[in-house]
């Protein structure tokens, strides 16, 4: 009988043999690569693979296209993209292949690629961008009125209603009403009094005069100090619903409520309009870069704390133009206030959870 | 019959020792405090880590079991190499979210 020992031990030196010969079959990565472009052989291997079977791939429908990057480890690869809303998804997933011919061959899973033309109407017929008559709905294009710099205009939405003291303020984010903190690009900086206009300059070529003023700038410099991103702007008799309304949601509660996961949410705004989501994550901790004005340099980049993050696939939550929106929860009456929306990606939402916010400006939301 | 007696006996001793180890094993790998606790603790060192953005709680795919989710900017060789699977017992995944950015402007 053997000893143990020396089949543990024969064991130990197959494996390291393995190990070393693995090695050495792998590509010299020290030394000096040529770039990944086109030419690169590798690189050109996998855009034959490509070639090869992309044609018959795409006969399927769950199969939207295919394309030849880098993958973790700085390996070319075939990227698939698979329609994630089909039915028999996972079944075509799992007829294709993990490598071809010396190629690996990666899944992403991705919503219908759609062109990306503007959607001001939102989802159900109702304008968020244009020009309201007084007193407007909330959930509706606005910003600075001063929001003009370095070529480009700038704006957000002027998301819902809030109480401090006796009057009444429009909530939206500090980048959206009080960000220009240089004089830059157009030699001004937000100061208190001036104009918050509905629609914002995005939506009115850029020219003020185009928009009507529904508030005046209280700026609250929320930003970098605190943990969220809001501004205020008084309401100037008779522009605004005194009942706080917001356009497809209608009067909201006066009362909160905190995130949890699996929440039902929604909210009204400027680019989206009504659009729905879950909440998907609680107690976020999120770097955030922010300009010093419109279209600018960068100011600073804020670490939030505590934040609710919302599915967001395919930017079809929230999108560029919706920051100041507040989300509620997805009940038809009088919903509950869960958070202000400020940031995001084309996978992600953040919201401030409402409860800091109201806490920060020693509000109450205006509602039933 | 003692002999077979004796055997059940020993079968039985092992069979009841290997899942007392079992049970131990899974227990020294149960969280010991809550996920937010964890995160506090270790969103700092994680935010260090090239390409991470964001951290948070959230569930995974079962839709129930608490987990850590870390949101990458881009995936880098920091980001393979240092996030861990799990932190204290809970699971780990990792998001490629892109850059968090305001969503002010269009």
């Amino acid at each position: 009988m053997r000893n143990p020992w020396s089949v543990v031990s024969s064991l130990l030196k197959s494996i390291a043999v393995l190990v070393a010969l693995l090695l050495s079959l792998r590509p010299f990565s020290a030394q000096a690569d040529p770039p990944l472009d086109n030419n690169h052989p590798a690189i050109r291997a996998a855009i034959a693979v490509q070639n090869d079977v992309t044609d018959e791939w795409m006969k399927q429908p769950e199969v939207l296209g295919t394309s030849v990057g880098i993958d973790g480890v700085a390996e070319p690869a075939l990227t698939v993209y698979i329609d994630r809303d089909a039915a028999n998804a996972g079944e075509v997933i799992r007829g294709l292949p993990a490598n071809l011919r010396g190629t690996a061959v990666h899944i992403q899973l991705t919503d219908k690629f759609r062109a990306m033309k503007g959607n001001p109407h939102g989802g159900g017929g109702t304008s968020h961008t244009a020009r309201q008559t007084p007193p407007i709905q909330l959930g509706t294009s606005g910003g600075w009125s001063k929001d003009l710099a370095n070529g480009y205009c700038c704006g957000g939405t002027l998301g819902s209603l809030v109480q401090i003291g006796s009057k009444q303020y429009i909530l939206s984010n500090y980048h959206v009403f009080e960000s220009d903190i240089v004089s830059g690009g157009n030699g001004i900086v937000a100061t208190n009094g001036d104009p918050i206009i509905q629609p914002g300059l995005i939506d009115v070529n850029c020219t003020a005069s185009n928009a009507q003023t529904v508030g005046t700038l209280v700026k609250r410099s929320s930003l970098p100090g605190s943990n969220v991103d809001c501004s205020t702007a008084e309401v100037v008799s008779g522009m605004v619903r005194t009942d706080g309304a917001i356009l497809e949601i209608g009067t909201i509660s006066h009362l909160t409520t905190a995130a949890f996961i699996n929440q039902a949410v929604k909210k009204s705004g400027r680019t989206t309009g009504l659009s729905r989501s879950s909440v998907s994550g609680l107690n976020a901790t999120i770097s955030v870069t922010y300009d010093n004005e419109c279209a600018g340099g960068t100011a600073f980049t804020k670490t939030f704390t505590g934040q609710i993050v919302v599915a967001n696939r395919g930017s079809s939550f929230l999108n560029s133009g919706d920051s100041g929106s507040l989300m509620v929860e997805d009940v038809a009456t009088n919903p509950r206030a869960v958070g202000l929306l400020f940031a995001g990606s084309s996978t992600s939402a953040i919201a401030n959870p409402i409860n800091q916010v109201l806490s920060f400006l020693g509000a109450t939301m205006v509602g039933q | 019959m003692i002999l077979e007696l004796r055997r059940c006996i020993l079968l039985l001793t092992v069979i009841l020792s290997f899942v007392g180890t079992m049970t131990a094993q899974t227990s020294s790998s149960r969280p010991k405090r809550d996920i937010d606790a964890v995160l506090a603790a270790h969103d700092k060192e994680l935010l260090a880590i090239p390409g991470v953005i964001g951290v948070y709680i959230g569930v995974l795919s079962d839709q129930k079991t608490p987990c850590l989710k870390i949101m990458l900017a881009h995936p880098t060789p920091e980001s393979d190499r240092d996030i861990p699977k799990q932190l204290e017992g809970y699971p780990v995944t990792v998001e490629v979210t892109g850059e968090i950015r305001p969503l002010g402007s269009p």
